[in-house]
This record gives structure tokens, sequence and C-alpha cells, in this order.
């Protein structure tokens, strides 16, 4: 029982991570209806520049963090305002051409990141440092329990964000409909700025949680894989479902690499890969996800 | 190699590609995807003769003295200069390079400069092959030195270093492969360090001494690195109380082995083997200490570095074991020294100054990896000094007939020996070493199997 229970506690921690990287990806897609495929090269960008301000410039790792989201909040905005919105006006309602643009992102970012701080893998601290408590006969680490309440606290910050604020409510009426929200005066291009820089901050938190395996441009390739899954089972446009999904994701791979075999470490991505195709197949929208109905 | 497993980017290209596809058109994603070293051993046992001679007559086109003139010797290096093990490899070749240069500046080896070539391997054997092909064709080097890595030197010894080759000497290889025993059928060829199963087999020694009935847990590389730790474990704990409770793999690929580890604390052994390298090696000790679980832990020598041991917090390194034969030149740790061996220490001090007086900085200075690499530039030197003369069948014979070549920098106790078949391995005494959190300790006296290193090596 105490081993199946260190197992689950292993996949809530990875499923944390998980989560937090699908609230970034839907937060991009509530707001544009498109999926950021260089969400987790961006994750992965951010905590080098988190770890350029604690490593180069000496500063605390909680600052450095809180620095690297303001500059990622930046970054992500100005991708939006420079990138996405030209080629987006351009395509009309075709997707593809923005796709296309994240792919490009995608693999910028993963030569940047090399090109700018070489290819060796950095150390990053433990976030919540070593050490571990007990429960229920098994161990739970600092770094799982940070993760988990940085989540929690996450998912409270987004909430109020979007229920209490006045850039909330802005937001999600574009979510909605952007042509209603124009029409009423909602500024629909800054609301598309703030999304994308939001996504791209909260990226961070899911870069700096994994990072301490040894930081270089491959971080983020893995996570972002089951952030999908995650957003998937979940429903691309709910951050509930995200959270649920994530650690669902996480504590299911987990335990079906260590009891069955076959699976093992090296396949872990194929239980996430079948969860994909099998909520695609069988519930598209996901579990919280709201189904697209098309008047005809 | 660092990058995650090639699996994960498949799947992971497949996945962008499907998920584009359904959720809202389609797209392409190509990504280069980083060559890791392939891995695959041959393995030919048995005793041999006694005696070592080399004889070059099943040679191809053998070339006695190619690279040597009356005023230089040209060698030829590849290694990792770039790429994820660049960093800390790159400063092993410093290390000898600075030596190197100290002995060009007082004269040479018998008034010939000794002239280093080196090509960037990235450590991917393919890359390995091709610039040891450049080096003996066309830059026409004397010999081979350092080549880093057990499927990079695996490479290309059937080419050069077998009985029926080209017959160009590969010096001093930067692996720590049991396989660089095999003397008989690759006279041109020999090894530096202790061998991986000379470890396995010495931590054993101590552990039986610590807890002679402990369980013991193992966590091993899936390749001939982590097998040979695996299976010399199995060979050392024969006839002994210690039995091994549970082993788990991991891909060199991908460095994050927190659910192995996670698995393994489950058996609560009293005692658990990291046979890891890079990145895992940290990752381990910070799982261990996430898992609640406090073994005795043992590290692969490979993970001695403090440039590997910082990736980890102190409270996750603090008590760890693992084995040495080189004194670690960390600045602030001079005390150790000094309470081992005095002589040691000035030693140390000697090599600081020298290394900075030759061009190093004083990181360099204090890097394990450059202590390393000075160390072999030193046996270099004695080897084609005291080789009769400098064709290539005659400095062979010189390195496979060390004798109690005392290198500064080595612990007190050990020394570089060999005796052609009959003992092919350079160095064999270690010390169990402990880490203080900032400094390795060695613990109790060197453990010497001088001449039986072949003793430790599973059949197979």
């Amino acid at each position: 029982m105490s081993e199946f229970l260190q197992f689950f506690f292993l996949g809530l921690g990875r499923g944390a991570i998980y989560a937090t990287l699908a609230i970034a990806v839907v937060i991009i897609f509530r707001a544009t209806g498109l999926l950021n495929f260089a969400q987790g090269q961006m994750a992965m960008f951010s905590t080098f520049i988190v770890w350029g301000f604690y490593d180069g410039f000496g500063l605390p790792l909680w600052p450095s963090v809180l620095l690297g989201m303001v500059v990622s909040f930046l970054m992500g905005a100005l991708i939006e305002r420079l990138l996405i919105r030209p080629v987006s006006d351009k395509a009309g309602h075709n997707p593809l051409p923005v796709v296309i643009v994240t792919i490009g992102l995608f693999l910028g970012f993963q030569a940047l990141a090399p090109w700018l701080w070489g290819e060796t893998a950095k150390p990053f601290p433990q976030l919540f440092g070593s050490g571990s408590v007990e429960i229920f006969g098994a161990s739970i680490d600092y770094q799982t329990l940070g993760t988990l309440a940085m989540l929690a606290a996450e998912v409270l910050v987004l909430y109020l964000l979007f229920q209490r604020t006045k850039v909330g409510l802005a937001m999600r009426g574009v979510a909605s409909n952007s042509e209603s929200a124009a029409l009423v005066g909602v500024p629909v291009g800054n609301m598309l700025m703030i999304g994308w820089g939001l996504s791209a901050a909260f990226g961070v938190l899911a870069g700096v949680a994994t990072a301490d395996v040894g930081l270089d441009s491959t971080l983020m390739l893995g996570p972002l894989i089951y952030a999908f899954a995650a957003a998937t089972l979940g429903g691309f446009d709910s951050p509930l479902g995200a959270v649920v999904g994530g650690l669902i994701v996480g504590v299911v791979t987990e335990l079906l690499a260590h009891y069955v075999d076959a699976i093992g470490n090296d396949l872990k991505l194929l239980p996430a890969f079948l969860l994909i195709l099998v909520v695609l197949l069988v519930r598209p929208q996901g579990l919280f996800g709201k189904a697209q109905v098309t008047r005809v | 190699m660092v990058k995650r497993s090639r699996l994960t980017r498949l799947l992971a290209l497949g996945m962008a590609v499907g998920l584009a596809a359904t959720a809202c058109g389609g797209g392409r994603d190509d990504e280069e995807s980083s060559g890791g070293g392939a891995s695959n051993g041959t393995t030919s046992g048995g005793e041999q003769a006694t005696g070592f001679d080399i004889d070059t007559s099943e040679c191809t086109d053998y070339q006695p003295d190619t690279g040597v003139t009356d005023t230089s010797i040209k060698i030829g290096v590849s290694l990792p200069l770039s790429g994820p093990y660049g960093t800390a490899f790159a400063a092993i070749s410093r290390g000898y390079e600075y030596y190197i240069n100290s002995v060009n500046e007082a004269g040479g080896v018998d008034g010939r400069q000794i002239e280093v070539i080196k090509y960037d391997d990235v450590y991917n054997a393919g890359t390995t092959k091709s610039n040891i092909d450049k080096l003996v064709q066309e830059d026409e080097v004397f010999a081979t030195f350092n080549v880093i890595g057990t499927p990079n030197n695996l490479a290309f010894r059937d080419d050069y270093n077998a009985v029926d080759s080209l017959c160009v000497p590969n010096l001093f290889t930067g692996t720590g492969s049991q396989l660089w025993g095999q003397t008989e059928a690759y006279p041109f060829l020999i090894g530096s360090i202790p061998a991986y199963p000379t470890e396995a087999a010495v931590f054993v020694d101590y552990l039986q001494q610590q807890k002679p009935d402990a369980t013991l847990a193992v966590l091993k590389q899936n390749d001939d690195f982590g097998e040979g730790y695996a299976e010399a474990l199995v060979t050392a704990i024969e006839g002994t109380d210690i039995e091994i409770v549970q082993e788990e793999v991991y891909n060199s690929d991908s460095p994050d082995v927190t659910a192995q580890i996670t698995a393994l604390a489950g058996s609560g052994a009293d005692a658990v083997f990291v046979g890891a390298t890079g990145l895992a090696c940290p990752n381990a000790l910070k799982a261990i200490t996430g898992a609640g679980w406090d073994p005795i832990t043992y590290i692969s020598a490979t993970c001695t570095s403090q440039t590997i041991l910082n990736l980890a917090a102190p409270e996750d390194t603090t008590d760890v074991l693992s084995t040495g034969y080189i004194a670690d030149p960390k600045a602030g740790c001079e005390a150790q020294l000094e309470a081992l061996d005095p002589e040691l220490a000035t030693n140390m001090e000697d090599f600081r100054a020298q290394v900075q007086a030759n061009g190093g900085s004083a990181e360099d200075a204090s890097n394990g990896f450059v202590a390393y690499g000075w160390s072999m530039g030193q046996l270099l030197e004695e080897t084609l000094k005291s080789a009769p003369e400098l064709t290539r069948e005659s400095v062979m014979e010189a390195a496979y007939n060390l004798q109690d070549v005392d290198l500064p920098l080595l612990l007190p106790g050990v020394s570089a020996n060999t005796n052609g078949v009959e003992d092919p391995f350079v160095i064999e005494s270690l010390y169990i070493i402990k880490y203080s959190g900032t400094c390795w300790e060695t613990q109790g006296e060197v453990v010497d199997v001088e001449g039986r290193t072949k003793e430790y090596i599973p059949e197979g």
C-alpha cells in the first residue's frame, strides 16, 4: 500500500507540473481557439531567463522567478503583437498560418536557447529545497508539496483575475465572442496580448518546477506532451479541466510505468498518447469542456 | 547524453502532428535529434600467455615512426569539446596541454617538442572515427592519446589498434571499461583509469566491513557502462551475506531517475549503488533525499567531480561514497590532503602554480578534470621517455611495462603499473572516499588490487 502511495505521490508531483503547463495552453486556447505548440519551449526559454537572474545576477531564487515571470509576460505579449496578430489578421478564419507560426516559434526557441546559453545542462536549484515528510507510510518530498501548493495558488489567482476584475471580464468577453466584445468597446487586441502574456508568465512556473533535473533546451519536450494530454482530457477551454486532467495524467502514467513492466519508464508517453486518442474519439470536448455546437 | 530519449521525441513529433490535424489543422514539426553514442561491445575473455613483445608482422602497412621527426612528436586527440559533455571534458585536454606546454618549454622529450592536434567529436562515436581517420591519414600523427568514451574508442580500435590493423598506438584511453584489458588482440591500445568492475569490487569490500548482511539496491545505466557495474557487483558479492534486493535501469538519454529511485527506495535496502553518470547522478541523490530514504550511498567514480556534485544540494551529497585514486584539487580542501600526506599537499600546490604559469585560470587549477588531464600528460611524457626508441612498437611496449610510475597527484600508495597481457590495467589501487558536503575524504587504507583487475571482470 505504501508503495502504491509512493508512486501516487510521485505522479501527483509530475501531474502538478503538467497541469501548470496545461493551464498556460488553455489560457491561449480560450482567447484565440488555437493551440500554442511553442508553449513548452517558451517555458523552457523563460526558465533560462530565471536562471540568468539567479545565477548571472546572483539574485535570490524567488525574486528571480518573479522577475522571470514579468519578462516572460512582456515576451508573450510582444510575440502576440508582432508575430501572431499580423499573420492572424491576414489569415482570417483559417487557423493554419498561426499554427505554423507557433511551430516556427517552437523551433526558434529550441535553437535560440543553446545558442545563447550553451548546450550544457545548467544546474537549477530545487524550488522548495531538499527533504521530505512522511504521510501514511509513504514519503512526499518538498518539491512535490511545493509544486502542488503553487498550482493551487495559481488557480486561485486566475479565478480572482477572471471572475473579479474588469480585465478578466473583458478577457472572458473576448473568449466568448470577440466580435460582440469589440462592439461593446472591449479592446480585443489588448486582451489577446494580455492572454499571451499571462500564458507565458504562468508557463515559467512549470519550467522552474521541473528544471532541477538539469536545465537545457529539451526541458519541456516531455511535459508539453503530457500537458496536451491533460488539456485534451480536461477540455481545451477549461482551466479546471487542465488541473484535473494534469493530475490524472501524472498519476496514471507513473502508476502504469511502475506496475506494468511492458510500459516501464521508457514507454511512459504511450499511455498519454493513447489517452489523447481515446478522448478525441469518444468525448472530444474533454471532461469539463463545452461541446462545440455549430448552427446549421 | 543529457538529452531526453529519442522515443520521447518521436512520440512528441507524432503527437504534435496528430493534434494539429485534429484540433486545428495540419502542421509539421521537424526537430533536430541529437546523436547519442552507440553502445556496442565485444568481449573476448580468456587467459593469455605471459611476456609481452609486440609482433608487428600482421600489421597492414606498418609505419614505425610516422609523426616523429628530430624535433617533434605529433600526438592526436579526439574528445567532446562542445555539446552536453563538452564543458566538463574539454577541461581534461586543457590539463594535458598545460603540462605538455611546460615540458616543451623545458626542451621537450629528448629534444623533441610534443605537438598535440585535437578535434571535437561531441561524444559521438561516428565523429570520433572520422577524426581519428583524419589524424592518422592526413595529419600523420604518431599516436592517438586519451580519447574519451567507451563507444568512441570501440569505434576505431579494430582499424588502428588490433594486431592485424594499421598498428597506431592509442595511449591511455579516457574510459574505465574492462574491454581495455584485451592486450593480445589489441596490443596498440592501453587504458588509464581503474576499470569499473574494480570500483564495484572495492565498494562491496567496504560495505562488508560496515554491514556484513547488507541489502543492496542498484541503479544502472542501460549500456556497457551500467552492465559492467551490475555484473561486477554480482561477482563481488558471491560468498558474502550481502544481497542485491532490487535493480532499476535508466536510459542514458533521460537523466531524470526519480521514478527508478522511488522504486529502489521501496525496497528499503541498506545501501544503494548508483551506477550512473552525468546528470543522472545528482538527480539520483536528490531523489534519494526526496524519497525519505537514508541508505549507504555509493556513486560511480565518474560522478565525483565538483562540477557534477554541485548540481545537488549539500544535504543530498553529504556522506556519499565513491572511489578515488587522484587528489581533488578543489580550493579549500587542502587540509584533507595535508592530513593524508604532506607531500601530496605540496605536489598539489606545485600543480596549481604550474597550471597558472602555463596559461590556466585559477578555476582550472582547482578542477579535478584538469588534474586528471595533467596527470595523463605526465604519463605520456614518462612513456615516451622510457621507450628505448621512438617507434610505435617500442612505445606500446613501454606503455605495457610501466613500473611504479609515481605521478605526483595520485593518492598515497597509488601508482601506474603494467606488465603486458599479465597486467594490462594502468591504475588499480583505490581508496573509498566520502564526501563531507564540501570535500572528499579518504576512508581507511588504499585498496590495492594490482594485477588482479581481471578477477573482477565477469565472464562473457
